[in-house]
């Protein structure tokens, strides 16, 4: 078990990281990253929507029927995300003002949908809490490293946070904060290439590049690259008899609910 | 029961659990984000006239029965430093002893880039501006939100008695000038000049009512100490 | 005079893909060819519209008077994905034809943020109902555009000679940042 959870954790950090990976959540991960903390706040907030989120609908995985499975897993993400607001406004004010409408937004964060589906609506609530975990990790964690980026670039901090910061580029040194990198086209410039280094690394390991998500062929969910994501599910759930997904990621235990869907016409 | 009514049923009952416990979760943490509001509006009191040791309102009954902001609408309509609407939400007096020794203004402005702008202005007795302090702002990072990140910008004001700032842009403004050398010019924020209006037609605001409410014979605070 | 000002400043000025980033997803999942992009686009401007009208009502006449404006979040997200499937449903019926060019989009919509973000930046900038059906129509329409720019744009690029690890994902970014530049110029319209 403890392997598994640890197994689990590394997952979601390296191998199917959710950004740069999966090219999953870009929505959210641009807009926020303006400084390394909002970057941090947005990921921790995604990391314990995600983790309860798995966790529940593990637990219910029995419960919804197949057919509305969709919309529950929509009430529950969004219920959860509603909670976090409440409790962000009452306890971290200034974060949750900071980050604004990208936390209501979390609700369609295509990586917590796709978790739910790929993950947790298949195993156990404690490796999927975990799962959960690992996936929040990889995600806080790249948009941590961007925040840090932009706000370098842009600002010349690093973990400002107005009166306090990390650390402060001097005036009059070599480098002169250009606000761009603040600013949205800044946002997909420094994305871009940090997908450009990824690429790289995985060119010469001999693994296949990042390739853009393209719906109209996969049929599926916000940008899912990764095979295993909730979008085909909606697409899957369209053409329920006439597609069958083979390909499943190795560790996951299929199992079938009721078959009611799949078999009745 | 057909398949279809017993799995809308599931999906039913989920629903209305899952809104119970945001009905519970919202009742237990209404408190705190009351407070959180609360506490933050009271910092922003102690920096902007950190003299006083109390702050009290005014009280209106002897002198005008209607709320602070519709008095003081249209004496701010004809000011000739506000080119805008300006709500003003609250004025106290900050104390101390028995020692008027400002005003917060707390105003909002409608005009930002990206909608409301709040902020607590304090005046001190002779009308300059003492210090002003963000209460809201949601303007676009590195654009309009540099009136949070660069503390210098509301620096501009802090010591100059005027309640006709104007925003520049060709850099006469006072943003390198030290307190004594201090115009009624501030430069704008760099490409921002939507925010920096905004915000500066709002402290102008502030200034008008800190004024207003010296200059008016007779008023008290609630706690019956006179003012002016 | 104000409606028009809302719809242009939510379809250039403030474009919902450019400098709000909502909608990035579909906006780089359906940008591959023009023709899929205006379907797509026709499918959103449907969508967020209704969806605008929709909330605008059930907010000021149901969630406001019972004060259970917290459970927006919830309820807005339902109200949309229950709209799209009808949607779905209807002009499957209705029009066979139509449904080939925009139906077959439809269900990628449910979770493109664009829709939940236009609905919920209208309740927050406490819009009425024709002001929000205006920025409902205002934001769809800049959707609509950046894609079919950027779908252009990736038409054209499509055979270049691009450097190896820039190819796929990072070029597109770049492209979306060089708009997104051009954007930014809208903000002077105002």
């Amino acid at each position: 078990m403890g392997k598994k959870i640890l197994e689990r954790l590394g997952n979601g950090i390296i191998k199917e990281n959710p950004i740069l990976v999966g090219m999953l959540g870009i929505c959210s991960t641009l807009a926020v990253t303006t400084s390394a903390i909002n970057g941090l706040g947005m990921g921790a907030s995604t990391l314990i929507v995600l983790a309860l989120s798995n966790l529940i609908i593990s637990l219910l995985r029995n419960f919804l029927p197949n057919s509305v499975r969709i919309p529950g897993y929509i009430v529950i993400v969004a219920s959860l995300v509603t909670i976090i607001q409440f409790f962000m406004q009452g306890f971290v004010p200034d974060l949750y003002e900071s980050l604004g409408i990208f936390i209501p937004l979390i609700v369609v964060n295509c990586i917590i949908l796709g978790r739910a589906e790929s993950y947790a609506a298949k195993n156990g609530p404690i490796l999927s809490l975990f799962d959960g975990i690992g996936v929040g990790l990889g995600f806080t964690m790249t948009l941590t490293i961007l925040g840090a980026i932009r706000e370098f670039l842009g600002s010349g901090t690093v973990f400002s946070t107005g009166a306090t910061q990390l650390f402060k580029l001097p005036e009059g040194t070599w480098y002169e904060p250009a606000s761009i990198f603040v600013l949205a086209p800044g946002a997909f410039f420094v994305l871009a290439f940090m997908t450009a280094v990824m690429n790289r690394a995985k060119r010469k390991k001999g693994l296949p590049q990042a390739e853009v998500p393209d719906y109209t062929q996969d049929g599926g969910c916000a940008s899912c690259s990764i095979d295993s994501c909730a979008g085909k599910t909606i697409a899957e759930m369209n053409n329920k008899n006439k597609v069958e997904i083979k390909s499943r990621p190795i560790d996951v235990v299929v199992k079938e609910k009721t078959g009611e869907g799949e078999t009745k016409e | 029961m057909s398949k279809q009514v017993k799995d809308a049923l599931r999906l039913l009952l989920l629903t209305v659990v899952a809104g119970a416990a945001l009905g519970v979760v919202y009742n237990v943490t209404k408190g705190p984000v009351a407070e959180a509001a609360q506490k933050k509006q009271e910092q922003a009191y102690k920096l902007v006239v950190p003299e006083a040791d109390k702050y009290e309102e005014i009280d209106n009954t002897d002198y005008n029965d209607s709320n602070i902001e519709s008095t003081m609408k249209p004496v701010l309509a004809n000011a000739p430093g506000v080119h805008s609407d300006i709500s003003v939400n609250k004025v106290l007096v900050g104390l101390k002893g028995d020692k008027v020794v400002g005003t917060v203004v707390n105003v909002t402005s409608h005009d930002g880039y990206n909608g409301d702008i709040s902020y607590s202005v304090g005046v001190d007795a002779e009308g300059k501006v003492n210090k002003v302090e963000l209460l809201s702002i949601a303007e676009t990072p590195g654009l309009g939100m540099q009136a949070k990140t660069k503390p210098e910008h509301l620096e501009q004001y802090v010591g100059v008695a005027s309640d006709n700032f104007t925003i520049v842009k060709d850099g006469t403004g006072n943003l390198k000038k030290d307190v004594k050398d201090k115009t009624e010019k501030i430069d704008s924020l760099s490409g921002s000049t939507i925010t920096s209006k905004s915000i500066n037609n709002g402290i102008n605001a502030a200034v008008v009512t800190a004024k207003t409410v010296y200059s008016t014979p007779g008023l008290k605070t609630v706690g019956g100490v006179p003012i002016g | 005079m104000n409606l028009i000002l809302i719809i242009v400043s939510a379809a250039f000025v403030n474009n919902v893909v450019l400098s709000q980033f909502l909608g990035l997803c579909p906006f780089l999942g359906v940008s591959k060819r023009i023709k899929t992009s205006t379907g797509m686009g026709g499918a959103v401007i449907a969508v967020i519209t209704i969806s605008s009208a929709i909330c605008s009502l059930l907010y000021q006449f149901v969630l406001v008077p019972l004060d259970l404006t917290y459970l927006n979040t919830i309820v807005f997200i339902l109200v949309i994905a229950s709209l799209v499937q009808f949607l779905e449903m209807y002009i499957k019926k209705s029009n066979p034809k139509l449904y080939e060019s925009l139906g077959v989009y439809l269900p990628l919509i449910t979770t493109n943020c664009a829709v939940l973000g236009a609905v919920l930046t209208n309740v927050q900038k406490d819009y009425n109902f024709i002001e929000s059906v205006a920025s409902g129509f205002g934001t769809s329409l800049g959707f609509a555009i950046a894609l079919l720019l950027m779908a252009s744009i990736r038409e054209r690029i499509e055979g270049n000679d691009i450097p190896l690890s820039f190819r796929g994902m990072p070029i597109v970014l770049i492209t979306a940042g060089l708009m997104s530049i051009a954007f930014i110029g809208f903000s002077g319209v105002l």
